[in-house]
């Protein structure tokens, strides 16, 4: 079977759409973002722990914010309670942006990475 | 019920992802052999079906130009399901009219599969690029219907218009006399990748810097294993693979000769 020179053409093509991912990072190191949690309010912390268990937060913490937002804007309810049964303010800005005040250090090292955008600030203020 | 041994091939594909990584915690096998493994047969295999394209007769051929602009329509246009040929002679209406759906379907469910991948480049690209971040944003600015969640647009369209095809193939006659019997395979492959991906998204989350820090291992070559994530991953991950060893392997013809005469010149 004798080929054209085109079809070695799109052979080619394929082959590098298929490793473009692998060509655009050659040479480059698989290096994980760190968040930092070098915040005033966190070092003062003898006990430091979130509001939930710190893998329940890396998978669910939007589910969380969801959850607030539905229990404090629809229910009224100003308390969460956490799995260890301690008690928590509702509150983006008074609870999470208390101990995490260091938005590009933390937040933004994960969802830069991920490429998931954040838009907290599109209804609460900075 | 030509269908079910189709299902059962890929539910048993699942149990075994699941048994390798939830009970045997083989996550190196699944994370990282298996996916190298299905796009290197998948790239062989592509390959092999990109020469046999080059298969036409010569005798009878309409030369270079013609077929490749016959090519491009089909790639671009998907004429093969516009009922290949032109519209001012199709004889009848009725015959157009289905048809023409069926084509219109087959852009959107293309065109979603195009962009879900795209998507799935900001795993294995870093720093993103601004262009899929964009069109991750405007996938993704829906939240209405799930209450607690946003909604990619894509995966709705996606999965509808793959339930529109698998419905359409049981129940239509033309497909059930001519499908073989494990012809569903790659149907349900698609169906259980995308239900595996939505599930992550909604459902069993995972932690997506895990997930990128595997996707940046594989294209860096530094492989990276997350142990403490669910199963799910590890079936969406084996369910893609699957579909490329299919894609790879799989018997059936090239697309472009689902018509005879694709790679004929015009008679008369």
């Amino acid at each position: 079977m004798i080929y054209s020179k085109k079809i070695y053409l799109g052979i080619l093509i394929f082959i590098i759409l298929l490793i473009s991912p692998f060509l655009a990072s050659l040479g480059k190191a698989n290096v994980p973002p760190v968040p930092s949690l070098d915040t005033p309010v966190i070092n003062a912390m003898a006990v430091k722990q979130c509001v939930e268990p710190t893998e329940y937060m890396k998978d669910y913490h939007m589910q969380l914010l969801y959850k607030w937002r539905d229990e404090y804007v629809r229910e009224g309810n100003m308390i969460y309670v956490n799995s260890r049964g301690q008690k928590y303010t509702i509150s983006l800005e008074k609870t999470c942006l208390k101990c995490h005040s260091n938005e590009e250090q933390f937040c933004q090292k994960c969802h830069t990475y991920a490429g998931v955008k954040l838009y907290c600030w599109e209804c609460h203020q900075k | 019920m030509k269908f079910l041994s189709s299902l059962l091939v890929v539910l048993a594909l699942t149990f075994i992802a699941w048994f390798g990584v939830g009970v045997l915690k083989l996550y190196a096998v699944f994370g990282i052999g298996i996916p190298y493994l299905a796009l290197i047969i998948f790239a062989i295999g592509f390959t092999n079906r990109l020469l046999q394209l080059e298969q036409n007769n010569p005798e009878n051929s309409p030369g270079t130009k013609k077929l490749t602009a016959r090519r491009l329509l089909e790639l671009l246009y998907f004429r093969s399901f516009f009922g290949n040929i032109k519209m001012k002679r199709q004889e009848s209406k009725e015959e157009s009219g289905p048809s023409n759906w069926f084509w219109a379907g087959v852009y959107i469910f293309f065109g979603a599969l195009l962009i879900i991948l795209i998507r799935h480049l900001r795993l294995f690209l870093n720093p993103v690029p601004s262009f899929i971040q964009g069109l991750e944003t405007i996938d993704s600015f829906l939240t209405i219907g799930f209450p607690h969640n946003v909604i990619y647009i894509t995966d709705i369209v996606f999965i509808v218009a793959l339930a529109v095809i698998v419905l359409r193939s049981i129940y239509s006659s033309f497909m059930k006399n001519t499908s073989a019997s494990l012809s569903y395979v790659p149907l349900f492959l698609l169906l259980g990748s995308a239900l595996s991906g939505i599930i992550m998204v909604y459902y069993w989350r995972v932690d997506i810097v895990s997930v990128k820090e595997l996707g940046m291992g594989l294209v860096t070559f530094r492989p990276f294993i997350p142990t403490n994530e669910g199963s799910i991953l590890f079936i969406h991950i084996f369910l893609v693979s699957s579909l490329l060893v299919y894609l790879a392997m799989s018997s059936r013809k090239p697309m472009y000769q689902w018509s005879t005469s694709e790679n004929e010149a015009n008679i008369g």
